[in-house]
């Protein structure tokens, strides 16, 4: 396995954990995440941006994606003073469209893959997707980020 | 406050963590109660807790409401903070806390409660029991059939490495205390953990570069109900890796003691030079009227609302979420004790010949 995929297979373990509400086993497969591999949060970058594109099939304006951040935000009983909502937009942005949307690349992958992360499940949990699609949106995840 | 009022609309037993916290919703509310503590501080029971204790909770997620806790967010606060910062609180939001007044027992008096202290009776419309998640240190029956000899200390008791005496520690009960305890004396004592038969999952500290709570607060998980089945994680273990380094021995459950040794379940004796039992605490609830108690001795409550009109609990184990019995988390359950006081103490208080008067 090469360390591209072995990157992106502890990392969508990670996710997939998260997407089933797993606690336990999101902490514990976390630990064999790389914070300092090249390829350290694609993965879970592509599982983002699929999963953006399915809930927004028509896209979205910047007005929907301020309005959709502030409706996350909001909806977090605590550390909502930890996310930036600029950030955050920029990287819905980003997720929606493809390619990098301006500012993101240059920021902290660690910031970004916890915010992606969370978002992540916020938006399968609005697709309604039970076991079985999310496996199949890690699946692509994988697909696309070895391609 | 400096001496214990007759009457009081609310009085809330233990000035800890949950006490406080209530303390501070009532305040907040306008209702007038009094703190009452059995301890001649504040603070006083993290006080005595061992030297290096520290939170498995990092200061973000210390802080009860109203008053987060100082310094840096990521910081894992120790004991002597953590008392600093309760008497801080007391202070700051000046509540009517009184120290030395332990309550001897809390019978129903008609609609309110009567209570015993030592210091005299007081009678209360409502009450909140909150004294706390720890009691009396728990020590296994088998223990009785320990010589003599051989040094025995229940966590509680526990202080630092200095005061174990050199050779072989058997820490009895793998739990986050005794787990850290092992951690500080694999520097400097052979070291046996008696591991319980059910497996604690461990957690790492930090996931995915954020402390675990902070993952658990913004996914909510620290609001959802929880199985009081379920065994509680061992945060920040670092037994593994004393383990694997040979600085650490672990073992199978305890089951019996026999003069100088402890029989572990497979069969392996092993002779300690000192025992510490990591083996929890309970809690005497008989002070309590009988009437607050169920079969087993136990507060009969749902999720902190108390089977007796106004009565209360906080900062119980799992009383209604994971952070229940947790500092930097008791403050939402005090928040709902201290709305239902609220509203019970303003429907009371509501003369009936009153309404429709101007207030």
């Amino acid at each position: 396995m090469t360390g591209a995929t072995s990157a992106t297979s502890a990392e969508l373990d990670v996710l997939g954990a998260l997407l089933a509400f797993d606690f336990i086993g999101f902490a514990q497969k976390s630990t064999a995440l790389d914070p300092h591999g090249p390829h350290y949060g694609q993965a879970v970058a592509a599982a983002f941006g699929l999963a953006a594109r399915r809930r927004f099939p028509q896209g979205a304006t910047p007005q929907e994606i301020s309005g959709y951040v502030d409706g996350f935000l909001g909806s977090l009983e605590a550390c909502a003073e930890d996310f930036d909502p600029a950030f955050l937009e920029r990287l819905v942005a980003e997720g929606l469209h493809g390619g990098t949307a301006p500012g993101v690349e240059h920021l902290d992958p660690e910031t970004a893959i916890q915010a992606r992360l969370v978002l992540t499940l916020r938006l399968v949990r609005e697709l309604g997707y039970g076991p079985d699609e999310q496996r199949e949106l890690l699946a692509e995840a994988a697909l696309g980020t070895s391609a | 406050m400096s001496a214990l009022p007759a009457t009081v609309p609310v009085a809330v037993i233990g000035a800890g963590q949950s006490g406080l916290a209530a303390g501070y919703h009532l305040r907040q509310a306008g209702v007038r109660c009094v703190l009452l503590d059995a301890g001649s501080e504040v603070g006083e029971t993290w006080r005595r807790r061992w030297d290096s204790l520290t939170l498995f909770t990092s200061a973000q997620f210390s802080g009860l409401p109203g008053l987060p806790f100082p310094g840096d967010g990521a910081h894992y606060p120790g004991k002597d903070e953590v008392v600093s910062y309760l008497r801080d609180y007391a202070e700051r939001f000046d509540l009517p806390v009184l120290t030395d007044h332990r309550v001897l027992s809390l019978r129903r008096d008609g609609d309110g409660y009567l209570l015993s202290t030592t210091h005299g009776d007081c009678r209360a419309d409502q009450v909140v029991i909150a004294t706390g998640a720890f009691g009396a240190a728990q020590v296994p029956e088998f223990a009785a059939g320990l010589s003599p000899d051989v040094r025995t200390l229940h966590t509680s008791d526990y202080q630092g490495p200095s005061q174990v005496p050199p050779g072989t520690v058997v820490i009895v009960g793998d739990g986050n205390s005794g787990r850290q305890i092992a951690g500080e004396l694999a520097g400097s004592h052979s070291v046996v953990l008696s591991c319980s038969d059910t497996v604690s999952p461990p957690l790492p500290q930090t996931v995915v570069g954020r402390d675990m709570f902070w993952w658990m607060s913004v996914l909510g998980v620290m609001s959802l109900p929880v199985n009081m089945q379920a065994p509680d994680p061992v945060v920040g273990d670092r037994v593994p890796e004393l383990a694997e380094a040979g600085r650490i021995r672990t073992v199978g459950r305890i089951t019996a003691a026999e003069g100088a040794e402890l029989l572990v379940a497979d069969g392996e004796r092993i002779k300690p030079s000192t025992v510490i039992w990591a083996t929890g605490y309970r809690t005497d609830w008989s002070w309590l009227d009988p009437e607050m108690l169920d079969d087993a001795g136990q507060p009969r409550h749902t999720e902190g609302l108390g089977a007796l009109p106004g009565s209360y609990y906080l900062g119980l184990y799992r009383m209604r979420t994971r952070g229940s019995a947790l500092i930097g988390f008791v403050g939402h359950d005090a928040e709902r004790v201290a709305a239902a006081i609220t509203t019970a103490h303003r429907t009371t208080t509501t003369s009936p010949t009153a309404e429709g008067e101007p207030s």
